[in-house]
């Protein structure tokens, strides 16, 4: 399995991305173009995925929230006016790309086995990227009553993956080659019409520690300052715990149903940080069989919220000696009932051997 | 007997339950967008509770018919992650109980997912 280190010329755009390479993603796309029949393209370059989704959707004819001041979107605004209605053609580039690139690759040059392998070193961190960049584009793009915009499967970077394995036997094929340069450039989604491609490049950096997106104190994945995404130990994070966490407030943790996300907001303020938002007090406290010391806390106030005391269990992982704090109902009287309340059971049941 | 890897409990029964869903899912609980899971590994019957939910938080119930390791591994490498040993279990039935929280907003229980 490659790691984040060993793909970073991969996922991130070259270090000297500018309007040379977008040339060369636009002369790509024309012969791409000219391939299926159709005419040259006018092709844009937007900064950022979820620039990207707003130009897709302009293009569409849907509402967008706002209308980014840049010169790419100028540009789409010019083609609109000259050809008011796009086509989507998508599928036209995906039929490309499988029958005129994929398949004469693989009858050419394929090796089943060898690909497949290929393919699964660089699998978890392009799903972990994927999965990453399309939750913060729902989120983004639901925060205004919205949702995404499917985008076009090839070209696209996920092709890297298979793209990559054939890269010595590219020259042979020209269509594969045109794949290879948009790709090279730093393509990273795109959305094809008729007349019209709208792409964006891969982000600019992507910031990471023991192979886990992590940014101590900056963007994990940055595009541009619209648009960046952060991490604290492999776990998404608001961006305010990271930019400015001396502004954390109570109201920003307790909306938080994931234990991993809270226990980053803990590790990032400091336990003593985290206990005095919500003014604790100890309850009990006992060593477990690992030696680790677990406690019950409980708010000091009744909440005017929850109108009932907020309590919590603080454990310790074993194997790893994470801490983390989990709510339990305020009328749980001691650290262990409150422990073995998370599993269901009364301190009696709750009696594990080992715990890792 | 019980065992506890990081969020999941399991433990050794002597009784059975009726009206269990056999599965062949050997990833007994997958952990939110960290690709990172616990598996039962070994020659196992796994069994999905249907009515498993927060409030009955027994997710799934296993026969194991030989020694079974149950192990937190990297869902797409299906590599050790680190973070929790592996568990050896021998053969029998045990059942899968999994972590839940409070919500004192809600008023709910939900089940941890990380």
């Amino acid at each position: 399995m490659l790691s984040y280190q060993d793909l970073q010329e991969v996922i991130v755009r070259p270090a000297n991305f500018n309007k040379a390479e977008r040339v060369q993603v636009q002369l790509a796309f024309e012969k791409l173009y000219q391939a299926l029949g159709f005419e040259n393209p006018r092709v844009i370059c937007v900064s950022s995925p979820l620039e990207l989704q707003m130009a897709i959707k302009r293009g569409l004819h849907k509402p967008i929230p706002f209308f980014p001041d840049s010169k790419a979107f100028s540009a789409l605004e010019r083609q609109l006016r000259e050809s008011p209605k796009l086509i989507p053609i998508n599928g036209k580039l995906w039929d490309l790309v499988s029958n005129q690139i994929a398949r004469p690759l693989c009858l050419a040059f394929g090796d089943e086995n060898g690909l497949e392998a290929h393919m699964s070193s660089l699998n978890p961190v392009f799903q972990e990227l994927n999965v990453t960049l399309s939750r913060a584009i729902k989120t983004r793009l639901e925060a205004d009553g919205l949702s995404p915009e499917p985008l076009a499967h090839h070209p696209n970077w996920f092709d890297l993956k298979w793209l990559s394995y054939y890269k010595a036997k590219l020259d042979q094929i020209p269509l594969a080659q045109e794949l290879g340069k948009i790709l090279d450039m730093g393509l990273m989604q795109a959305y094809c019409f008729d007349k019209l491609v709208l792409w964006t490049p891969k982000p600019s950096y992507i910031a990471t520690e023991d192979n886990k997106l992590h940014g101590e104190n900056h963007p994990s994945i940055y595009w541009n300052e619209n648009f960046k995404l952060y991490h604290w130990n492999g776990v998404p994070v608001p961006a305010k715990l990271i930019e400015s966490p001396q502004e954390i407030r109570k109201e920003d943790i307790e909306p938080i149903r994931n234990a991993e996300v809270r226990r980053s907001f803990l590790e990032k303020l400091g336990a003593e940080r985290f206990s005095s938002l919500f003014d604790l007090q100890l309850v009990d406290s006992d060593i477990d069989l690992r030696g680790n010391r677990q406690s019950l806390y409980r708010s000091r106030e009744i909440d005017p919220v929850a109108k009932e005391h907020l309590q919590f269990a603080q454990v310790i992982c074993p194997t790893t000696q994470r801490v983390y704090f989990l709510t339990v109902p305020p009328h749980l009287q001691n650290v262990w009932e409150a422990v073995s309340w998370t599993f269901g059971k009364s301190s009696d049941e709750y009696q594990p051997e080992r715990e890792v | 007997m019980q065992w506890r890897q990081g969020d999941v409990l399991i433990e050794r029964i002597d009784d059975w339950v009726s009206d269990l869903k056999p599965t062949a899912e050997r990833l007994l609980v997958r952990g939110e967008g960290r690709f990172h899971g616990h598996f039962i590994e070994g020659e196992v019957e796994v069994y999905e509770n249907p009515t498993f939910e927060a409030e009955n938080p027994i997710s799934h119930y296993l026969k194991l018919l030989g020694p079974a390791e149950l192990r937190h591994l990297h869902t797409e490498s299906l590599q050790e992650t680190g973070e929790h040993d592996t568990l050896k279990l021998a053969p029998g039935r045990y059942r899968v109980v999994r972590q839940r929280e409070y919500n004192p907003y809600a008023k709910v229980i939900s089940i941890i997912k990380d």
